[in-house]
């Protein structure tokens, strides 16, 4: 066990997938099921070790990678990391055995793999340009996924989300490239650690600039409302386990990059920015709520109710007090594994019925118990039922919100009751009714039981005794109050 | 002293030698023997030689015009290697094409080692002599011709810009190396002729490089050129005048001569961005989109000092070798009936050759500087010096650049995978094609992903 520990397990997390992809194009596509369960031991064994080198992280690797410019491929793990890595690699699982019987090129496999590695990059990297390359490398690879393997708009949706995203991240290349110069100008050391940078003082004029561009490119990633034109397009002809990993991992990608890059990087104007977080997470949760009610289509509908999801998580982030953001981390986990099951969930209905429209459904609970059971446990859910996952973090955001901005954590609950609105829709339309579709359905096969079985499990742990992942949470998180408390962003 | 200078001249000595006696090898032989000369100047380059008097051979033989040297005569070789079987499906005559190649690689040499006025007029206009014939040398293909002389007649205008250019200079200064030229005593101004001169020779630059407003020949001729050559004009040709420019001429110096290269790069983004998206020509569109890169370019040398060298030159590196590539990939799938230029004929690649599929979406996404790759590794330190330089503009023109050229790249990437029975080509890439595609597959992606040795390497060579 000791030497198993020893091994820098952060790196491999990061290169395996990469070798994956490569023997995917070799080998065929049976490699990726392999690396999923390699993948799976490290991040299992990840919260082992012997010893802590650096103080806030459970694990810490550090690398040389470019001297000239003061680059290194350094990574860190901390809970709110680990959580975010075990959820990666979940859906990748999910992501893989969703596609199994669908699509049979290696290639696709191979470009998830890729996409999971740069996600993976995402969550550990604590050096700005390797932030940025991992950034990258996380989206292109589903955007040829999307163009390649998806509906029948499917060019049009990749180059939509491509140049949202895209402009998003340049933006966030110019940022960074400007705290770097300012740096090494103000200290002489040309460096992209994240840490080194967040000492870097920065003119009043110049900081609204610098943080507006990279959280335009956070928010356009998760996507909140006025930033959100891709979103319905990319994921109604995005192939399943495109949907489900934009929706399940790349939105939490954006949140996480807020908390984790822009917040310590601008302690100054994060509190003035607060303020429009929470309007534009009203919004989202109130216009992407709305949006679900009236779709007749049922992966929009998921989309949408993602959209409101992610402003739940949004108004957890700018209420910013301890229990708010445990809610809104917990909630990036919970919310993925929801939203990855019913999106999985709809891509079966539709394999089963060859439809994704509302009207054209129903009957499902009479035709296929087992499948219907499994859509009422996962929208229930997502409606927030006391008892599931998503009720969990709703009520820690919730109570933060109103510890924050009364009005706020009011505004919310109203989300809470549409939530109730547009769930019980859907439920009505796909599941019960007269039966439609074709006369002869299979139930749950046992390959889809054993993707969607530990999802469920999941929803229930962390909906009955989240104790222990708050637990997790509970350093990163007062960490971050602490740091904004200590350069002088809050009073 | 004699030999020293002999020694000195050597690797150019060679190319020439090499240039003219292929001429009398036969014909199956011929362009292995042009590769063998290449990689022998390339290897000699590095042969110790004593330092000379470079105001008596107009050349240096410095490390710098040395790393050039090399570089070039490598691209020559890989040209030739990749003309082989495109040789042999389009029919044409190999030692002529072999010793024009060398010569042409012994022009950009002699240029981007030029000390002087007068070796760096020589050096352009041996080079551009060279690809006058080469760009018309497919003789079946009509718009070969027509591109030779879409080429020939702005270079006659360029060449005159230049030699006057250098007339005005050298009346105002009354010297022709270039170290006397451009660096002034501290305060002094620059002679007012001298800035027009210097203005000129820029536009005959410009020209050659096909900066916006003067990039109207490059769609066409590129279209028309045989796809090596095209390469080889794209960043070969392209790459020794901006490795001059970079080195020996840093007009930024010149503080009247800024605005108008800021004009000349902000103008070449611009137009070449709008021009190459609705291109479905990859020629076309890789041409358009050289303007662009270009433009970025001549960011470097606005940049100036070691910063903009340096990128300059690993941004030249990254795109070189994606640009040979590219062109490359193309030849690589001619047969008797042509290029297959258009999208609509790249059609479906994916399901023949997954493998050159692949391939030439790793070129086109490291052209359009997707990390990891070589061109996102370019344009990171070239943005992140010319922001540092004060640019900030220009750096926000670059990126809006950059993001619309994900479009006009990704275009043809996706065609490549859509399914179709269109147009078959069966043909079968041989084995010097495949070892230049692989190289440079290599260099793009170690240079993406760990560029820490190319950057030691430019350090070393740069003067």
């Amino acid at each position: 066990m000791n030497g198993l520990t020893n091994i820098p397990a952060l790196s491999v997390l990061l290169i395996l997938p990469i070798i994956g992809a490569l023997a995917c194009m070799v080998w065929g596509r049976r490699a990726s099921v392999i690396t999923v369960l390699l993948e799976t031991t490290v991040a299992l064994l990840l919260p082992f070790r012997v010893e802590t080198t650096v103080f806030p992280w459970l694990r810490f690797e550090d690398w040389g990678w470019i001297e000239r410019y003061g680059a290194r491929l350094s990574l860190g793990l901390d809970g709110l990391s680990l959580l975010l890595v075990w959820l990666t690699v979940i859906l990748l699982a999910v992501a893989v055995g969703l596609s199994w019987p669908r699509y049979r090129q290696s290639g696709f496999y191979a470009l998830l793999l890729i996409s999971c590695s740069g996600i993976l990059g995402v969550f550990l990297a604590q050096d700005l340009l390797l932030f940025y390359v991992c950034w990258e490398i996380m989206l292109l690879p589903l955007i040829l996924c999307i163009a390649l393997w998806g509906g029948a708009k499917r060019v049009e949706a990749a180059f939509k989300l491509l140049l949202f995203t895209l402009a998003g991240s340049l933006l966030m290349l110019l940022a960074f490239l400007g705290l770097f110069l300012l740096h090494g100008r103000q200290t002489g050391d040309y460096s992209f650690a994240l840490q080194a940078l967040g000492t870097t003082v920065i003119p009043a004029d110049l900081a609204p600039w610098l943080f507006g561009c990279l959280a335009l490119a956070f928010l356009v990633k998760v996507p909140v409302v006025p930033l959100h034109g891709w979103l319905p397009d990319a994921y109604q002809e995005a192939p399943a386990a495109v949907t489900l990993l934009l929706s399940g991992v790349l939105a939490k990608a954006g949140i996480f990059g807020l908390v984790r890059v822009a917040m310590p990087l601008f302690p100054e104007t994060w509190t003035s920015f607060l303020p429009v977080l929470g309007g534009v997470a009203l919004v989202s949760i109130g216009y992407g709520g709305w949006l679900a009610f009236v779709q007749t289509d049922l992966k929009r509908l998921v989309a949408y109710v993602s959209v409101a999801h992610l402003g739940f998580i949004a108004l957890g982030v700018a209420a910013f007090n301890v229990i708010a953001l445990q809610g809104a981390m917990l909630q990036l986990f919970n919310h993925g594994i929801t939203t990855a099951a019913l999106f999985a969930l709809v891509a079966l209905v539709e394999r089963r019925t060859g439809n994704r429209q509302l009207h054209e459904l129903g009957g499902l609970w009479s035709r296929t118990p087992q499948l219907g059971a499994l859509v009422l446990f996962f929208s229930l859910a997502a409606l927030g039922l006391p008892g599931l996952n998503i009720f969990t973090g709703e009520i820690l955001i919730l109570l933060g919100a109103f510890g924050a901005h009364p009005w706020w954590g009011a505004a919310g609950m109203l989300g809470v009751l549409l939530a109730a609105c547009y769930t019980l829709r859907m439920v009505q339309g796909v599941l019960w009714g007269s039966p439609r579709g074709p006369e002869f359905m299979k139930d749950i096969t046992r390959t889809e039981a054993l993707i969607l079985g530990p999802l469920a499990g999941l929803v229930l742990w962390f909906g009955l005794y989240p104790l222990p992942f708050l637990k997790l949470l509970r350093g990163p998180v007062e960490q971050l109050l602490a740091y904004l408390v200590t350069t002088g962003g809050l009073p | 002293m004699i030999w020293d200078a002999l020694l000195a001249l050597l690797p150019f000595l060679i190319l020439f030698i090499g240039s003219v006696s292929v001429l009398f090898v036969p014909e199956r032989r011929a362009l292995l023997f042009g590769v063998f000369c290449a990689l022998l100047a390339a290897g000699f380059c590095w042969w110790p030689c004593a330092p000379v008097m470079s105001d008596l051979l107009l050349v240096s033989s410095g490390p710098f015009a040395r790393g050039c040297l090399t570089v070039w005569a490598l691209l020559g070789a890989a040209t030739c290697l990749l003309s082989e079987r495109y040789r042999e499906s389009r029919r044409f005559a190999s030692p002529e094409f072999a010793a024009l190649v060398l010569f042409c690689v012994l022009g950009m040499s002699i240029l981007a080692a030029s000390t002087s006025l007068v070796s760096l007029f020589l050096g352009l206009e041996a080079m551009t002599l060279a690809f006058y014939v080469l760009i018309a040398f497919d003789r079946d293909n009509p718009t070969g011709a027509e591109a030779g002389l879409k080429y020939l007649l702005p270079g006659f205008l360029a060449s005159a810009l230049l030699a006057f250019g250098i007339a005005l200079v050298y009346a105002a200064t009354g010297t022709f190396t270039l170290q006397g030229n451009v660096s002034l005593p501290v305060g002094a101004a620059m002679h007012t002729i001298a800035i027009l001169g210097w203005t000129l020779i820029l536009c005959a630059i410009a020209f050659k490089s096909s900066l916006a407003p003067f990039h109207l020949w490059t769609p066409d001729v590129y279209q028309g050129a045989p796809a090596p050559v095209a390469g080889l004009l794209a960043s070969g040709s392209k790459g020794a005048v901006f490795a001059v420019l970079l080195a020996s001429i840093p007009l930024t110096l010149i503080a009247p001569m800024r605005p108008l290269l800021a004009a000349l790069a902000a103008l070449s983004m611009l137009a070449g961005t709008f021009a190459a998206l609705p291109q479905t020509n990859l020629k076309r569109m890789l041409a358009y989109s050289s303007v662009v890169h270009m433009g970025y370019m001549v960011l470097a040398v606005l940049t100036g000092h070691q910063a903009g060298l340096e990128a300059g030159l690993f941004y030249l590196l990254s795109y070189g070798a994606a640009t040979v590539a590219a062109f490359g990939l193309l030849a690589s799938l001619t047969d008797s009936n042509g290029e297959p230029q258009n999208y609509a004929a790249l059609e479906g690649l994916a399901g023949r050759s997954p493998w050159r599929a692949a391939l030439l979406t790793l070129f086109l996404l490291s052209l359009a500087g997707f990390p990891p790759l070589a061109g996102f590794m370019g344009k990171f330190v070239l943005f992140s010096a010319a922001l540092d330089a004060g640019y900030v503009w220009l750096v926000v023109l670059a990126l809006f650049s950059s993001l619309v050229s994900c479009y006009y790249y990704l275009r043809p990437v996706v065609r490549l995978f859509r399914p179709s029975s269109s147009s078959v080509f069966s043909v079968v890439a041989n084995g010097g094609e495949l070892v230049v595609l692989g190289l440079c597959a290599i260099i793009i992606v170690t240079a993406g992903m760990y560029p820490g040795p190319f950057f030691r390497l430019i350090a070393a060579i740069a003067p």
